[in-house]
């Protein structure tokens, strides 16, 4: 069972009119119950895509497959953790995750013991009066988690989650969601730009370039528990890096050759 | 639960409205230091000025103020029907123009052709005198009540729109597109986003509107009215009996004081409980 992704373009209309790729023809396959990965620099429509995938954002060509057949991407069965919490400030930890819990139609009786288990799970088990402006940055970043979980989503997606933390807060959650995707068995397309927290946490990686296309898919073949420090993972992370900066030199070449360049550079 | 929690530092935050002894405390200093300070320089200036006809001395007065208070008046009226009068105008015109205020602000933020026909004449209803919208208004309304809630509904509802409307221009983007991942209705994103968003500058917007209508039900009712305690103000100062313009202030600023530190600081501390 998978996550098809299918010949998926997106552009946006820049204020001069013209017409900006972000995504240019993608496929890709998400196995259920994998780790995937995003990788891209900034700008490449890695968010793009997870906003696709969330039904935020259209697009204009292309479709997505779920369990094999096509669905609309509103229906998928998501939950997204944002880069910030985005948490109500003036709600407490319960109540952020019941906004969620009645967005999405779960009866009422089930809150309370589905509010306590994610809680738990996320290690804030006796944070659930409090209000999000009081926990720390880390903490704020867990309800965030707890949120998505709490409407037990098939596929969780994740857009930089851990980017605005500190390393060594960033470190001990890339670890807990390991246990918790580990627990859940649910499949995770995490969107990142830092090559060795890709590295760490996935199974696949799906390398986007500035151009709007997937340039490289690689499957991370480690044994888990993983080291974040280990020198086979370091060396892999060395080696994507290499072929990313080689990919991003022939773009760049080909670029300058190309005749709409030359021309630009002549009008410049 | 006890109504509080503990924060990252081990210290217990009060989060209920019955939570207690120590916000009394504060607000009893916040409201007690000043009035000793205002009533020894009052004490001090009336000593040095030597004249009940320029400036009574804070006994004479408060003397008066149990007077005007306990007594009635030449027209049967003790301080307290009037002060009820005034009151009574000053919460009409203070609601009706933060409806308007709350109305106006949205539809700004909501509709271009109203924010684009609001906008180019906002600066010449803020800038126009109160005094002349006053006067207009008791012409146009023959002295009435209505001329009083209009004349200030007209001059203080511009301020709290333009707060409204800039609230409601300065939501979080973010947590719309957090609702809108999780499907949430158009009803819960009012209840939960919308309406807590606005909540800081309604208050804002209230208390600069309440601000106004303080100042100008009573400059209304010297204007034009014959009960109100503008009105007794008038009437004294005509006379040249200072001592009962004071006589009636006083009854009025424990009103304005206890409307401010009795209800709406303790409604702000509640509903902002989340920013402490």
């Amino acid at each position: 069972m998978e996550l098809k992704i299918h010949n998926l373009t997106k552009t946006f209309e820049e204020e001069n009119g013209d017409e900006f790729v972000v995504l240019d023809d993608v496929s890709a396959t998400v196995r259920e119950g994998s780790f995937t990965s995003i990788m891209g620099p900034s700008g490449c429509g890695k968010s793009t895509l997870l906003n696709i995938l969330a039904g935020l954002h259209s697009f204009q060509t292309g479709s997505i497959e779920w369990r094999d057949a096509d669905v609309d991407p509103q229906n998928l069965p998501i939950a997204y953790v944002f880069q910030e919490p985005r948490l109500l400030n003036w709600r407490s930890v319960e109540d952020n995750l019941k906004f969620a819990l009645r967005a999405q139609e779960i009866p009422e009786a089930e809150h309370d013991e589905i509010i306590d288990d994610v809680l738990t799970t996320v290690g804030l088990a006796d944070e659930k009066q409090t209000f999000p402006l009081r926990l720390s940055g880390g903490m704020r970043q867990r309800v965030g988690i707890a949120r998505a979980l709490a409407v037990d989503p098939e596929i969780l997606l994740m857009d930089e989650p851990f980017s605005d933390l500190d390393e060594l807060t960033a470190r001990n959650l890339r670890q807990d969601l390991i246990d918790l995707w580990q627990e859940t068995g649910k499949t995770i397309v995490f969107v990142t730009h830092d090559i060795s927290e890709a590295v760490y946490l996935s199974d696949e990686i799906i390398f986007l370039d500035t151009d709007g296309k997937i340039f490289n898919e690689t499957t991370i073949d480690l044994q888990r528990p993983r080291n974040p420090d280990d020198a086979e993972l370091l060396q892999i992370e060395s080696d994507l890096m290499d072929e990313f900066f080689n990919h991003m030199e022939s773009l760049q070449e080909e670029s300058a050759d190309s005749p709409a360049s030359t021309v630009n550079e002549g009008d410049a | 639960m006890d109504g509080s929690v503990v924060d990252r530092f081990g210290e217990r935050m009060p989060v209920s409205l019955g939570d207690v002894s120590s916000r009394v405390m504060q607000r009893a200093r916040q409201i007690g230091v000043p009035l000793v300070v205002i009533g020894i320089a009052w004490y001090v200036a009336a000593v040095l000025v030597n004249d009940p006809s320029q400036l009574p001395n804070p006994a004479a007065t408060f003397e008066q103020t149990y007077e005007v208070l306990t007594t009635e008046d030449f027209r049967g009226y003790t301080a307290f029907y009037h002060l009820q009068l005034t009151l009574e105008r000053a919460f009409i015109s203070s609601s009706i123009g933060l409806v308007v205020a709350i109305t106006g602000g949205i539809l700004m933020s909501t509709n271009d052709l109203v924010e684009d026909s609001v906008s180019s004449w906002l600066p010449f209803w803020m800038t126009t005198p109160t005094v002349v919208i006053i006067l207009l208004s008791m012409v146009w309304f023959n002295f009435s009540e209505v001329a009083v809630i209009f004349a200030v509904v007209v001059a203080s509802t511009p301020f709290g729109m333009v707060n409204m409307y800039e609230g409601a221009k300065d939501v979080d983007v973010n947590l719309l597109t957090m609702a809108d991942a999780f499907d949430a209705s158009a009803a819960m994103v009012w209840r939960h986003i919308y309406v807590p968003h606005l909540l800081p500058y309604l208050f804002g917007s209230y208390r600069y509107i309440l601000g106004m209508v303080w100042k100008m039900v009573v400059l209304a009712e010297v204007f034009g009215l014959s009960a109100g305690i503008g009105a007794m103000f008038r009437y004294y100062f005509e006379q040249g009996r200072l001592v009962m313009v004071f006589a009636y202030l006083i009854p009025f600023i424990v009103v304005v004081l206890i409307i401010e530190f009795g209800i709406l600081k303790p409604l702000e501390t509640y509903f902002f409980r989340w920013r402490d």
